[in-house]
């Protein structure tokens, strides 16, 4: 099952991204994508990455009248950053160059539905707002979840999003999640332990005080 | 043929029943770390080889192991590993072919990982398909077979595997890396003639809807992204994809590069808004440009000449404009002349724009640009292209190319001689002699070159001619006629014919004039 996790900046996609990367890992082979380059999924989960995905590109951008076999090399570095552990995780970083990235993001496009398809389980924790839609590169998820939390403004982005599902007819089941206590298909409570835990910059687990909801959450995408 | 090396080691021939199973339906799983029982590659050294021999000077399905085996490796560590497979019944040029399927063969194995190529490569064995082996060379094995299988060509395929360190690293350098870089250098040999397809490319269509890259070998895409090889695995593996092949079909312009096939693709795929391309021309038909380019080229007309500058240039070009006013005059699939877009490994061509004298006609490039083709730029005109080191507007251009004879200057003569004949209404050969100090024979070679060039009309090179070589009807020689002579008028019953001899030493045999 492929989730994206989307929703208004700030509402607490990674935190949720985290809690269901964590959740999965225990039932099967299971990738953590951060696509947010703002935010730090890697941190919150607590994995040290040293190289991103933007790394290759660029390296490969820079490299193009060297490297002979390009789709070879660039399937294979994409598999080296990929962060092992009882989970996967793979940062895709942020482009700094410019110039023309067209003929590499389409082998990025490729080389990424070829690993994501090899998991049981992928969570994308995605960058604010509805462009990752647009863009059409999460074409391939079966849930997209939207991260509300209490303020309008973060309603009002949830139905940019479930509009945008729509109009582009993606075939994805689409669920909102209410954080820390706010309505939505499903909630998760707010959590002192993982707020405290934020702010010292410390790794979240799924706690004792949120099991139940996240196992809810987690199983009703299954579902 | 290759030679054949041999090693001592653990030997197994002929074929086996297979502990695992074998299917293209494995292709894409990935041994996670926790699954995997051991590496090769990636933190210890590795290779692949294939490599075309002799019949007689090897053994059908039979594999040698050299260095330790799977059963004494221990968990969770990187081996080194070489895979030197000895094909009969192939050409050396397919050999490359055939090592690329290695990756998909071990791929096929389940519980088995192959990624990149070469001396790149990175394998990993899986725990449940460790516990099934008894060897590796039974994974020899299992490629081999899909060898056979896939290439009914092959007669005998022979393997050996090395987990040897020191043997690794001595074959890699000695063995594997000079026959990568051959092979390397035969695809740099590559040329436009040596294949019958090109490869399209519409990446670039959703903002530069016109645009289609024609990527030969000789010319890469103008993003530099895409060579004539990366086009065609493109295509092989993704024949939906942004790259399709083309029959090039018949050449209407050698020099150029103009094809019949391409043309017709082009004026399908562009919508007919674009008729004809020549591929290795500036100024004729010219390749159309996306956005995506690495550098824009520009004709200079005061030097006729050409300069180019890269995307990231911050600096205005010797044409007082910068990168982006330039981009924005032939981007988004225009055919504009006097602006082409490329990639800068069109540099490297043996072809680059050789339709209008190639690098003979460069004049100018930022120094950033110039250090990174500079091994592709003739010897002997790599200090007389200048910089905005050297000129940074026409006139220091000028004067530079000047100091340092670039060859266009030649060229710049012949340009202003031209410009002064389309700006007279009549015009004699004595004038352009005078005003460009050239002798006869400079303002004939100039004159019949722009002729060729088509600039000029044969009947107008002929007429001014004319006059520095009058013909004459000559018959035996007696008398001279002195320059001075300017004028002879001869009574011709009420016709008046009137000779000017202007500036002429011509020597007159005889004259006979007929009633």
């Amino acid at each position: 099952m492929k989730v994206a996790v989307t929703g208004k900046g700030g509402v607490g996609k990674t935190v949720i991204s985290a809690l269901l990367t964590k959740y999965f890992s225990k039932l099967g082979d299971t990738l953590a994508v951060d696509a947010d380059p703002d935010s730090n999924l890697a941190d919150v989960l607590g994995v040290k990455v040293e190289k991103t995905v933007a790394d290759v590109v660029d390296e490969l951008y820079l490299r193009k009248y060297e490297i002979a076999d390009k789709d070879r090399w660039f399937e294979a570095k994409i598999n080296e950053v990929i962060h092992e552990n009882e989970f996967d995780l793979i940062v895709m970083g942020k482009k700094e160059r410019e110039g023309c990235y067209c003929y590499i993001n389409s082998l990025l496009k490729k080389m990424m539905q070829k690993v994501v398809d090899f998991y049981e389980y992928v969570v994308i924790d995605c960058e604010a707002g509805i462009e990752i839609l647009s863009r059409r590169t999460i074409d391939f998820v079966d849930v997209i979840v939207i991260v509300v939390n209490r303020s309008k403004l973060s309603r009002d982005t949830a139905d940019r999003i479930k509009n945008l599902v729509r109009e582009l007819k993606i075939p994805a089941k689409v669920v909102t999640v209410g954080n820390k206590g706010a309505k939505g298909d499903f909630t998760i409570p707010y959590c002192e332990r993982v707020e405290d835990y934020l702010e010292e910059g410390k790794p979240i687990e799924i706690f004792d005080e949120l099991k139940p909801h996240v196992e809810a959450l987690a199983e009703g995408l299954r579902a | 043929m290759r030679e054949v090396r041999r090693f001592e080691g653990k030997v197994s021939v002929g074929m086996e029943e297979l502990p695992f199973d074998v299917s293209p339906a494995n292709e894409g799983e990935r041994i996670r770390k926790n699954e995997m029982f051991v590496e090769f590659g990636r933190k210890a050294p590795a290779f692949e080889l294939v490599l075309a021999v002799d019949e007689d000077k090897i053994e059908d399905m039979k594999v040698t192991l050299v260095g330790r085996d799977i059963k004494e490796m221990e968990e969770g560590k990187a081996y080194p590993l070489g895979m030197i497979y000895y094909v009969a019944g192939i050409e050396k040029d397919l050999e490359s072919v055939l090592e690329r399927r290695n990756h998909e063969f071990m791929n096929y194995i389940e519980g088995c990982m192959h990624l990149n190529s070469r001396d790149e490569i990175w394998i990993r064995i899986g725990k449940k398909l460790a516990e099934k082996l008894d060897s590796l060379t039974q994974i020899a094995k299992a490629v081999m077979m899909l060898y056979k299988n896939t290439f009914p060509m092959i007669k005998k395929i022979e393997a050996v595997y090395i987990t040897d360190e020191e043997l690794v690293k001595k074959l890699i350098e000695e063995y594997a890396r000079p026959i990568y870089d051959e092979r390397d250098k035969r695809i740099e040999m590559l040329k436009d003639e040596d294949v019958d397809e090109f490869y399209t490319c519409t990446l670039c269509q959703s903002f530069a809807p016109t645009h289609v890259c024609i990527i030969s070998p000789e010319r890469p895409s103008l993003c530099g992204a895409i060579t004539w090889f990366d086009a065609r695995a493109s295509a092989m593996v993704d024949p939906d994809g942004p790259c399709k092949p083309i029959k090039k079909g018949k050449c209407l312009d050698e020099l150029g590069g103009e094809y019949e096939g391409v043309n017709e693709v082009i004026q399908r795929e562009s919508g007919g808004t674009v008729q004809r391309v020549k591929l290795h021309s500036f100024l004729e038909y010219p390749h159309t440009s996306c956005g995506c380019f690495e550098v824009i080229g520009f004709y200079i007309p005061e030097v006729d000449g050409f300069g180019f500058v890269h995307r990231g240039y911050d600096g205005l070009a010797v044409n007082g404009l910068p990168f982006s006013t330039m981009a924005g005059q032939c981007g988004g699939g225009k055919q504009v002349v006097g602006y082409i877009g490329v990639g800068i490994g069109y540099f490297r061509s043996k072809k680059f724009f050789q339709k209008e004298g190639g690098w003979e006609r460069v004049v100018w490039m930022p120094k950033a640009l110039k250090e990174k083709v500079l091994n592709w730029i003739p010897e002997e005109l790599r200090d007389k292209i200048a910089t905005e080191e050297d000129a940074t507007n026409i006139e220091e251009l000028r004067e530079f190319l000047a100091k340092v004879e670039h060859p266009v200057m030649s060229r710049d003569v012949k340009m202003q001689v031209l410009k002064f004949i389309e700006e007279s209404e009549e015009i004699t050969a004595e004038e352009i002699m005078k005003r460009f100090g050239l002798s006869a024979e400079e303002l004939e070679s100039t004159l019949k070159s722009l002729e060729e060039e088509g600039y000029l009309e044969k009947e107008l090179v002929e007429a001014i001619l004319e006059e520095v070589k009058p013909k004459v009807e000559v018959e035996e020689a007696k008398e001279v006629v002195q320059p001075e002579a300017k004028a002879v008028e001869l009574p011709m019953g009420g016709v008046t014919l009137r000779i000017v001899f202007k500036n002429a030493k011509i020597h007159i045999d005889r004259i006979v004039i007929k009633k």
